[in-house]
């Protein structure tokens, strides 16, 4: 048994550094979003003004809107695309279950940079898609509208996040226990009404789980839009990133990342909800 | 048995595997194949493959000095969130640990936040105590960032160490050091290793967050991006192809460890 | 030894040479132990006493207090009051490292990093044996439990009961005084159970260690046990050899919880005997007071059924209610013709009588009253 100061002392230095390192910086950078700037000096005073300049400038909120969208038609994608292949990688004998998994997740530990560079160079006005369309005679000339596009971000961060989607819903998948599919055929259930009324609900967590991963990696990825998408990729990410780094206002851009961390909060939220109410 | 209409569905979730894989595989083939190919005239030579940008490697000192910096911050993070997560993970395993949650939280917390604003609060944080962007603080970021992984795994595998094996071992003698020592350990040893190679992956990859940490002496992904705009010579595209194989080494050995093991995240 | 079913006696197994580097006979004793939580009372003071070489297994439904006798023992637990003694020799405060007892834990707790010998060496290991002794005694171990060819194989790669026979191993290479068992045959299937038990039985006769065993499993504790602690809500209801607990229970608990009884309301009449719902009948009654309201107990093989009676004999005239046919006995439930809410179980040996035996027959039913134990109705 340990006396209660060794018992502190050791609570002190295994919160130490998230502590130094994390939670103190997660409250300063909530703390400057009430601080206001005068004359070019952050004054640590009481304001809501940054929150306000949010609400009341379009070009503001209509970027974040519009940046949410866009993560949602990523995410949209990445699911059209994610449960069928899930649900593929799942139905495989069990020995090729894993291996094909990790064929899925490989991907992500190629390079993020060079991710980008390889798109641009196949989306791009030379590149390889280009080529490859008017070789087969689809397309006359190069098309410059791959590449800086709003497409051409959403396909780029669907095919980076992919992974994303795929690992909860085939982790959940897996986690069904085979005597549910079974007893649902035992019953009479068709293949199609065993998927529809027993394996999708239980499954629900894992969709729900990829979505906002996806979502949430899509909305804090500030470079792909830029790298992409040209003039179209004046993200959300970009504007908080811009009030650091060009034009100084360091009090809007946290402000502009609380409201972030708040979306992003009420996502996890919603996963923790939807994966408690089932368990299997 | 399967019926017809299930043999379709899973031929055309066969064909979506197919497609996806030939697209999230697609930039590491045009990679692989920039550095093999010689451009001719903004196209790729494909009659003339040659290893000669892999020789010509040596020409991009700043390249091979971002690498060296990468693998030392990796290394770093790796090695301290290591122990951070193992103290901690040890910690939160004993019943008279407090504040429990607010551990959990601190630790998960960078790595379910957006890496921009974690990297911006840090970026805040360290500019407020006047401390100059360096590696030192691009591996404190690391450390955060990955901490929660090795964290996870090892608190998992010594949640479900039976209490009995603890018990066991001081019945037949042993002090608690040697519990350690000679039980908990070598049990924690699968986790830690796994950990510690996905931390070393994601470190070595990580951007968005290092962008902001990072001074003048920087890593490869972040002095990578800077060489977007002028376009990635044959001899980038080498080492980016070696870089990319060693992580994939590195992640296919963490992979067989885990299924060796039956972990699990 | 009275009721040790047949087959402990057929044991056709050799019996190893005697290792005398294995186990130790140890007193134990426990004065006045307690536990509670808060307000829970997971063992209330209890004591009594384990003789050298004894085998005492303790015996209870699960929340009985038995597993927490057994961890207060082991120093897994800390005891709330009282003192826990080996050889006169108070334990109560030390560390389970320290103690002289070792625990053959219910799951195991098998080392799953260390082979069968790295298990059984795990103890001498951490005292910094010499390795040459250290080898010898893991050796005579294994032998012990008949596992000498199975040493580097891993608990992954044992069954269940090779798996119990390395953990009894790892116990005994450290010559406990008291060696400790937490209800460890109870994840074996039936056979692998009955074979466990004769080898345990076996062992224990041959290294004369002293056993604490703890298990719910009424059989086993009668088969096994040289004495049963019969415990019941965190309080010892009964410590006495297997054929007492069994004929001759003290308590309402004691006498319902071990196999089928039958159990009758009585009154203590004036110079002996208890007055019954089927008649007074002439049991001892163990200098009870005239009046004072009792139990019988009579157990349903220690009654008789008969077509007819001889003269001179008294017999209780019943009706049959249901027979259950079960192999080698028949069970059968009959009604007192003078009293037909009561209803009487008896076991007998299956005859060709029973055959011809159908409800609402009438038959019999005899006893020696010899046979009936008589406890207090009021809990002592």
């Amino acid at each position: 048994m340990m006396n209660p100061v060794s018992r502190i002392s050791l609570f002190v230095l295994v919160a130490l550094v998230p502590s130094v390192f994390v939670l103190l910086p997660t409250i300063a950078f909530v703390a400057n979003s009430f601080f206001a700037v005068e004359n070019g000096q952050i004054v640590p005073t009481f304001t809501l003004s940054n929150y306000a300049a949010f609400l009341q400038q379009p070009e503001y909120w209509g970027v974040f809107v519009n940046t949410l969208g866009l993560c949602l038609q990523v995410s949209i994608i990445c699911l059209v695309f994610g449960l069928p292949v899930a649900w593929f990688i799942w139905r495989l004998p069990e020995r090729n279950r894993y291996p094909m998994l990790f064929v899925v997740i490989l991907p992500l530990f190629m390079s993020y940079v060079v991710k980008l560079f390889a798109f641009r160079s196949i989306l791009g006005l030379n590149g390889f898609l280009n080529q490859l369309l008017v070789a087969s005679h689809l397309i006359d000339k190069p098309q410059m509208a791959f590449l800086f596009s709003r497409d051409a971000i959403v396909l780029t961060q669907a095919s980076m996040f992919f992974p994303y989607m795929v690992l909860p819903i085939f982790l959940n998948l897996e986690r069904i226990p085979h005597s549910l599919t079974q007893a649902s055929s035992d019953l009479g259930a068709s293949a199609g009404m065993t998927f529809r009324e027993v394996v999708l609900p239980l499954t629900m967590p894992g969709v729900v789980a990829g979505l906002v991963f996806v979502f949430i990696m899509s909305l804090g990825d500030y470079i792909t839009p830029q790298m992409v998408g040209g003039m179209m990729g004046h993200t959300f990410g970009r504007v908080v990133w811009s009030q650091f780094g060009v034009t100084f206002n360091w009090p809007l851009g946290a402000s502009f990342g609380v409201v972030l961390v708040l979306v992003c909060a009420a996502l996890v939220g919603a996963v923790g909800m939807t994966s408690r109410q089932q368990r299997i | 048995m399967t019926s017809p209409l299930e043999k379709l569905a899973i031929a055309f979730a066969g064909l979506m595997f197919g497609f996806v894989v030939i697209v999230t595989f697609a930039p590491m083939l045009v990679t692989l194949g920039l550095s093999i190919f010689p451009l001719q005239g903004g196209r790729p030579d494909f009659s003339a493959p040659s290893l000669a940008a892999y020789q010509a490697l040596g020409n991009q000192r700043d390249l091979i000095e971002a690498v060296v910096n990468s693998i030392f911050v990796g290394l770093a993070a790796t090695i301290i969130s290591a122990v951070l997560a193992v103290l901690t993970g040890l910690y939160l395993d004993k019943a008279y640990a407090i504040g429990r949650t607010f551990l959990q939280t601190i630790i998960y917390l960078p790595f379910v936040m957006p890496p921009i604003i974690t990297g911006l609060a840090l970026l805040l944080f360290l500019s407020g105590l006047n401390i100059d962007r360096s590696l030192v603080t691009v591996v404190i970021g690391h450390v955060v960032l990955v901490e929660a992984i090795t964290f996870r795994l090892v608190s998992t595998r010594l949640g479900n160490l039976p209490l009995s094996l603890y018990e066991a071992s001081a019945d037949l003698g042993a002090s608690g050091w040697q519990t350690f020592r000679h039980v908990i350990l070598p049990q924690l040893l699968a986790p830690l290793v796994v950990g510690m190679m996905l931390s070393f992956t994601i470190s070595f990859d990580e951007t968005l967050l290092t962008l902001f940490l990072s001074g003048s002496n920087t890593t490869l992904p972040v002095r990578l991006l800077g060489k977007m705009r002028v376009g990635f010579t044959p001899d980038i595209n080498a080492l980016v192809v070696l870089v990319i194989g060693s992580t994939i080494v590195i992640a296919l050995l963490a992979a067989a460890i885990m299924r060796k093991n039956a972990m699990r995240f | 030894m009275d009721a040790l079913p047949e087959h402990m006696n057929i044991m056709a197994a050799p019996e190893p040479a005697v290792a005398e580097s294995l186990g130790g006979q140890g007193h134990l004793e426990l004065d006045q132990v307690s536990k509670s939580y808060g307000h829970e009372h997971a063992l209330l003071p209890t004591s009594f006493q384990v003789r050298n070489g004894e085998f005492v297994t303790i015996l209870g439904p699960s929340g009985s207090g038995k597993t927490t006798i057994l961890r207060l023992i082991g120093g897994f637990t800390q005891t709330s009051s009282g003192r826990i003694l080996v050889d006169g020799k108070d334990i109560t405060r030390l560390p389970p490292n320290r103690r002289p007892c070792n625990t053959v834990f219910q799951d195991y707790a098998l080392f799953p990093h260390k082979s069968a010998a790295g298990n059984v060496g795990y103890g001498l290991m951490v005292r910094k044996v010499a390795k040459a002794e250290a080898l010898r005694r893991v050796d005579e171990a294994l032998q012990l439990v008949g596992l000498e060819t199975m040493g580097q194989k891993f608990p992954s790669q044992l069954s269940g009961g090779q798996q119990q026979r390395v953990a009894l191993a790892r116990s005994l290479v450290c010559q406990p005084r008291v060696l400790l068992l937490d209800e460890p045959l109870s994840a074996l299937d039936a056979d692998m159970r009955r074979q466990m038990q004769q080898f345990l039985k076996r062992v224990q006769r041959e290294i004369q260690t002293t056993f604490v065993f703890v298990t719910h499993d009424q059989e086993e504790a009668i088969s096994l046990s040289d004495r049963i602690v019969v415990m019941s809500k965190g309080k010892v209801e009964q410590i006495a050899s297997p054929y007492e607990i069994y004929y001759r229970p003290e308590t309402h608990f004691v006498a319902t919880f071990l196999g089928d009884n039958n159990l009758m309301d009585g009154t203590v009449r004036d110079g002996g005997g208890v007055d019954l719902p089927i008649g007074p009948v002439a049991c001892a009654t163990d200098g009870r007071g005239k009046g004072e309201k009792v139990y019988a107990a009579i157990r349903p093989e220690r009654i008789g059924l008969a077509r007819t009676i001889e003269a001179g004999k008294t017999g209780i005239e019943c009706s049959v209610a249901e027979i259950g046919f079960a192999g080698a006995m028949t069970t059968v439930r009959v009604r007192p013709n003078s009293m037909p809410d009561l209803s009487l179980l008896v076991k007998v040996t299956s005859g060709r009588w029973i055959e011809d035996l159908t409800a609402g027959a009438s038959v019999f039913a005899t006893f020696d009253p010899a046979d009936i134990s008589v406890f207090s109705r009021t809990a002592p």
